[in-house]
């Protein structure tokens, strides 16, 4: 028994390294795809902005050079009040900076001086950075002009209190959309071809008729369903095992903090797990293409209720129901666990008992189903 | 051969009756893209809002009480979820993902303050989210920069000879044009739009052409007297009328749903936004005439449109702050200009002399696909 579970399983190895189109995708999206999905960053560098100074004074040109690095580039020195609708309207500018006529005269009489910012709330993401960064930048200098204003600069002989900022991101310090882009896309890419090659290895002996030659070996339902996952999870590890140690940790630079031997435990049981989803779709369609697109169909709601882009806690409530029934989503906060924070497996053991539950949840059904339909 | 109007009716009808009689394909047009819109819609919220916190106290004076107060009183953006004792409690919960940012104060605080030493907060960030992080590292400094400005102002008065600590220098009056509050629904849902649209009618549209290609269906027209316009023309037109009434549907969710405005002239975005969605399905066309597999087909659309789209299109990111080869990369779809003019015309109320370089990139998309899948379409076999 032992035996033809083996040549079942060799058959299966020789016919994926014979599939070069497969092993193409599968080696695509584990490589290029991955590393692409990290070019891009939502930070704002060099974003250009547009100055319109009516006081022009040293004191406004201050703040027009604190503005410059590293956040900002100004591309725009106006003249014209008409001309800032234009700049907004068109997307030249995101940011237009106004200092009015009296800046420095209501500064040297101690009344506020007014500086006015107009962001283009179309692209709120970027602008609201944008805001922060100018609020920050304000908030130093006004520290700075009070100081002097008051005479009380800190020196040797005067201290100051203060409550300053020793703001630290813990995990990537660096904040680079890159890691996790990268990483998550990583994660995606995984689902997808996971559930596409377990189903495409069945559903391809449904469409050549070969599955006919299958059912009358002596081979039993659970064995041929283990023929055809056992080598798909020995690929699918392989495969991941190159996206982190070629791609990921050398070339888009992530540190693996964790243990390896955690991290790859964890993948081999996601995989197994969304093997269920794979069986499921290879009972209801009958060709590759119907197998392609149910295969799109479940993954794209995996993916977005998993929090892989955003925090769980930004979506809205009833989508925070549904994300605790998403594998993707306990195998995230597992692997980001393992990989970017050092987390020890003991310690996020609730994650890897509802990674576990609903891996055999959904793996029961797939091999029901899967005994239902081929026999 | 002269274009006849009554061959390329008959077959848009064969193709409308063969839709009807396909579940796969019902699915696909009409019930998937909706769940979809759902999804991104609601899925993809940018602003960090309520992000939860955690304190760590370790001077616990009415002073110290008076800094977490700030961030307790600062309403929408943080949420006080643990008042840890100590570091180690905190850390774990951050670990686990419970809380997104930490606050520290440390011993002394209190006293520190009021001889007059400055005092250091740590403020340790979650960056797994590194752009949610970027946003709460943001509202951290600028609620402590307030914080601080107050302390300095309050030690300016009590000390002799300083006349009563005036005004703020620089008061920044900050304000977003088009979208006030920087609400992310105004940014991301109209965008949305454009990138559903990239999901499903190319799909579709290329295995409805590959699928006779591979089952040898297409033989029948081969020796028929159909022109490959009429044909191919015929052929799509169901799965653009369908998109289109996809299209249609998900502005209303977004202007009813999702409180989007329209500021500009809806006349200008659905007439052009016709000839997106023509696009977008002209490009799963061209996939299929150039390819004879079916799978290979939806792979190629699939990884050659939806991916670049998610990516390059200016959907998260302004393309004005991408890289030049991701910006050059933006060229090359139709839904980097569809995007663009959904924002424009919805959000910001554009005219149309702001439309230009969108609309004839659309149109260049539609015509150019189209009349390439055409020319490069053989009536003959092998």
């Amino acid at each position: 028994m032992g035996f033809r579970l083996y040549i079942l399983m060799r058959k299966e190895f020789l016919q994926f390294f014979r599939n070069l189109p497969l092993i193409i995708i599968v080696l695509y999206c584990m490589t290029i795809d991955v590393y692409s999905a990290g070019s891009i960053s939502m930070d704002i560098h060099d974003y250009p902005l547009a100055v319109y100074d009516l006081s022009k004074t040293e004191e406004s040109r201050q703040v027009i050079e604190d503005l410059r690095e590293p956040f900002f580039q100004i591309t725009h020195v106006l003249q014209q009040e008409d001309e800032i609708e234009p700049i907004i309207e068109s997307g030249a500018v995101a940011v237009v900076v106004i200092f009015p006529e009296d800046f420095s005269r209501k500064m040297g009489a101690g009344e506020p001086a007014q500086m006015q910012v107009l962001l283009d709330g179309s692209i709120s993401n970027s602008s609201e950075l944008a805001a922060g960064y100018i609020a920050n930048i304000v908030a130093r200098r006004n520290i700075e002009l009070m100081m002097t204003k008051w005479n009380v600069t800190p020196s040797a002989e005067q201290v100051v209190p203060q409550v300053v900022s020793a703001k630290r991101n813990w995990y990537n310090p660096n904040l680079l959309d890159r890691w996790n882009f990268s990483l998550m896309e990583f994660f995606v890419d995984l689902t997808l071809i996971g559930i596409l090659l377990i189903a495409t290895a069945m559903v391809n002996e449904k469409q050549f008729g070969t599955i006919e030659q299958l059912m009358v070996t002596p081979l039993r339902t659970w064995e041929i369903m283990v023929a055809k996952i056992v080598p798909m999870v020995v690929v699918l590890f392989f495969a991941s095992f190159i996206s982190i140690f070629v791609i990921l940790v050398p070339v888009t630079g992530i540190p693996f903090q964790g243990s390896v031997v955690a991290f790859f435990f964890v993948t081999l049981l996601y995989v197994t797990a969304i093997s269920g989803l794979g069986l499921m779709i290879s009972t209801i369609s009958s060709n590759l293409s119907d197998t392609v697109l149910f295969s799109i169909l479940v993954l794209v709601p995996i993916m977005f209720l998993s929090g892989a882009f955003v925090p769980m806690e930004a979506m809205p409530n009833w989508m925070q129901t549904l994300v605790h029934f998403s594998p993707l989503k306990y195998y995230i906060d597992l692997g980001v666990g393992i990989f970017l924070k050092g987390n020890s497996l003991i310690f996020m053991w609730r994650e890897l008992v509802a990674l576990t539950a609903i891996g055999a949840v959904s793996f029961t059904v797939g091999a029901l189903r899967f005994r239902k339909v081929f026999r | 051969m002269r274009f006849c109007f009554r061959r390329y009716l008959a077959v848009m009808r064969k193709e409308f009756l063969e839709l009807k009689r396909n579940h796969i394909f019902f699915l696909m047009t009409i019930l998937a893209p909706v769940i979809f819109y759902f999804l991104f819609a609601y899925g993809l919220p940018l602003d960090a809002k309520n992000s939860p916190m955690g304190v760590v106290d370790l001077d616990k004076t009415a002073t110290s009480r008076e800094l977490i107060d700030q961030f307790e009183n600062a309403t929408d953006l943080f949420n006080l979820k643990v008042v840890a004792n100590d570091y180690d409690e905190a850390v774990r919960e951050m670990n686990l993902g419970h809380i997104r940012v930490i606050l520290v104060i440390p011993t002394y605080y209190s006293q520190k303050l009021k001889k007059g030493i400055p005092v250091e907060v740590q403020v340790l960030v979650d960056g797994a989210y590194p752009n949610t992080a970027s946003l709460m590292g943001g509202y951290v400094d600028a609620i402590l920069a307030n914080y601080s400005s107050q302390v300095l102002a309050k030690y300016a008065a009590t000390r002799p000879g300083y006349a009563a600590a005036d005004a703020v220098p620089i008061e920044l009056m900050a304000s977003g044009w088009y979208n006030s509050a920087f609400r992310s629904d105004d940014f991301m849902v109209p965008a949305i739009i454009a990138l559903v649209m990239i999901f499903f009618p190319p799909i579709v549209a290329t295995i409805s052409l590959a699928r006779e290609k591979e089952s040898g269906s297409i033989l029948n027209m081969y020796c028929s007297s159909l022109s490959k316009a009429e044909y191919l023309l015929g052929k799509m037109t169901p799965y653009v009328l369908i998109a289109y009434a996809n299209f249609l549907l998900f502005l209303a969710f977004t202007v009813f749903i999702f409180d989007v405005p329209v500021r500009g002239s809806l006349g200008i975005l659905c007439f052009f936004s016709f000839f997106y969605v023509a696009s977008v399905v002209a490009i799963g066309l061209f996939v299929a005439v150039m390819l004879n597999s079916q799978v290979a087909a939806i792979l190629v659309t699939f990884v050659g449109t939806v991916m670049p789209s998610f990516l390059f299109s200016g959907f998260m990111v302004p393309i004005s702050s991408m890289e030049k080869n991701a910006q050059s990369m933006s060229w090359i779809m139709p839904t980097t200009f569809e995007i663009d003019m959904l924002r424009k015309i919805m959000v910001k109320g554009a005219g149309f002399s702001y439309l230009h370089k969108d609309v004839a990139m659309i149109l260049l998309f539609c015509f150019g696909f189209f009349g390439l899948s055409i020319r490069l379409f053989k009536k003959r076999i092998g």
